[in-house]
């Protein structure tokens, strides 16, 4: 592959990392459920799902980029299920709270002043408890962290298939390389949507994810700054 | 641009990260330049330790501002561009200072997108955001430069393991009451006992008098900063007086 090429997938998969973490429902409250949303960090949550996707888009390295990308998407896919299928056991069975949408209920979602799921339709209002922004995972949040998933994962993947195919040419353990370097870019590149989502997000439904914008330019600023220097590696390293 | 927090609550005035920085870069690169030259490597592991107190002062100044992000993530952040940066200039064969510039333009960048891009309000970002970048790349630069023929092994332990240096300092001291003298002091608890992880691996690796003394050398470090701690622990915990049991109501 020719090595522009290689690094323009760098900075797609880059930009690509860095939306996915608007898709995915993280809250550090949700730990309290207080707030709807995986209880954790959304840069931490992202990372975790791109590690797992980077991790089995290796294990398709010798099948091919499509093969590759999928298997990437995937796995970060099934990684945000699991995550999010535990949460709602421990919200629903341990606390006792019902998966619930605090935007949603509270009439802030992006799609208007509808307090029903979108997807299922199912009223949100009468199982907020008061005092809280909702709690657990409810079916579309569920959906938009599965696309978050999806994104991340293909991001995650396009990364380490360009960061590899610059790297194959001159070394012999490539893939463990570029391994590592895609793991730094992704975290790189999905710490700085968190500037923007100021500790917590619902997902595709969440008013914040009208900042996207914000995040792409900056993504693809870092993104190109990253592929540079990896880019230059490839061209000018000697043997390693 | 250099508001700092000033005076903390114990009246002490902080050191200034921009002094910090400076020390760790100089004590650093002192470091990784002599380290290929001579073979007692052991001396200059005490050098590195600066460079662990200002990356740990680099989150404590842009945490504190609160910022949305987790103190763990601009933790996993600041060591992810310094160490992705010095492994690509370490697979170019780049001179250190090289590749610690690279890094500290790659944390600027990063601080110039949050600060005009997404408009985050905090006036530290972009000289902290690279101040962090850069001494962490200070510490993988000198950690690798202990296991040449390993790096690739070795990597990702390098890599968590300075992380969890760097972010725990403040993360771990970080409420009310919280102030620099302590942050820095663990901070460089945590320095000693990340070395001390290396010099023992080290040992495992290529047993020598040398790789004992990486061990030795952080050991006796350890001690005098868990000393250092304990004491400004002490220091700032409230004395407890026994005031009686209040007048009884029945």
């Amino acid at each position: 592959m020719e090595p522009l090429i290689s690094m323009l997938i760098i900075i797609g998969g880059g930009v690509l990392v860095g939306v996915c973490v608007h898709f995915i429902p993280a809250s550090a409250v949700g730990a309290m459920s207080a707030s709807t949303g995986i209880a954790t960090g959304p840069s931490m949550l992202s990372f975790g799902a791109g590690l797992a996707g980077i991790l089995s888009a290796s294990f398709a390295l010798e099948e091919g980029l499509a093969v590759m990308l999928a298997s990437g998407a995937g796995g970060s896919a099934l990684m945000i299920i699991l995550t999010i299928l535990g949460g709602n056991l421990v919200n629903a069975f341990g606390t006792g709270v019902p998966p619930v949408s605090g935007q949603t209920a509270n009439k802030l979602s992006v799609l208007g002043t509808s307090t029903k799921d979108v997807i299922t339709g199912w009223e949100q209002k009468p199982y907020i408890t008061p005092g809280t922004d909702g709690h657990g995972m409810p079916v579309q949040t569920t959906v938009s962290g599965i696309i978050g998933g999806v994104i991340g994962g293909l991001g995650g993947a396009m990364v380490f298939y360009g960061v590899y195919s610059l790297f194959s040419t001159f070394s012999v353990e490539a893939a463990s390389l570029s391994g590592m370097v895609a793991a730094g870019i992704f975290l790189i590149n999905c710490v700085l949507p968190a500037y923007t989502l100021v500790g917590k997000t619902e997902g595709m439904f969440d008013r914040k994810i009208l900042r996207t914008p914000k995040t792409f330019l900056s993504c693809l600023i870092v993104s190109t700054f990253l592929a540079l220097i990896i880019y230059s590696v490839s061209q000018y390293s000697g043997a390693v | 641009m250099s508001v700092d927090t000033g005076a903390t609550s114990t009246g002490e005035t902080d050191i200034k990260s921009i002094r910090l920085f400076a020390i760790a870069i100089i004590a650093g690169l002192a470091g990784i330049m002599l380290e290929e030259k001579i073979s007692f490597v052991f001396i200059l592991v005490p050098a590195i330790w600066p460079a662990f107190l200002s990356s740990a002062n680099g989150v404590r100044s842009l945490a504190s501002y609160g910022l949305g992000t987790g103190t763990s993530s601009i933790g996993y952040w600041g060591t992810a561009v310094g160490a992705t940066t010095v492994y690509a200039g370490m697979l170019l064969g780049l001179n250190p200072v090289v590749e610690i510039a690279l890094a500290l333009a790659g944390g600027a960048i990063t601080g110039i997108c949050a600060q005009k891009i997404i408009k985050m309000k905090i006036p530290v970002m972009i000289r902290e955001s690279a101040i962090l970048a850069a001494a962490t790349a200070v510490i993988i630069r000198f950690l690798i430069g202990l296991f040449p023929q390993q790096v690739t092994i070795l990597f990702p332990l390098m890599y968590i393991a300075v992380t969890l240096a760097v972010l725990h300092p403040y993360n771990g001291s970080m409420g009310a009451g919280e102030n620099q003298r302590r942050t820095l002091w663990l901070s460089g608890v945590e320095a000693s006992m990340t070395t001390a992880v290396f010099g023992l691996l080290l040992l495992l690796m290529a047993p020598s008098w040398g790789s004992a003394g990486v061990l030795l050398v952080s050991a006796s470090g350890f001690a005098v900063f868990i000393i250092g701690w304990y004491r400004s622990v002490k220091k700032d915990i409230y004395g407890m007086a026994w005031t009686g049991f209040p007048a009884a109501e029945h």
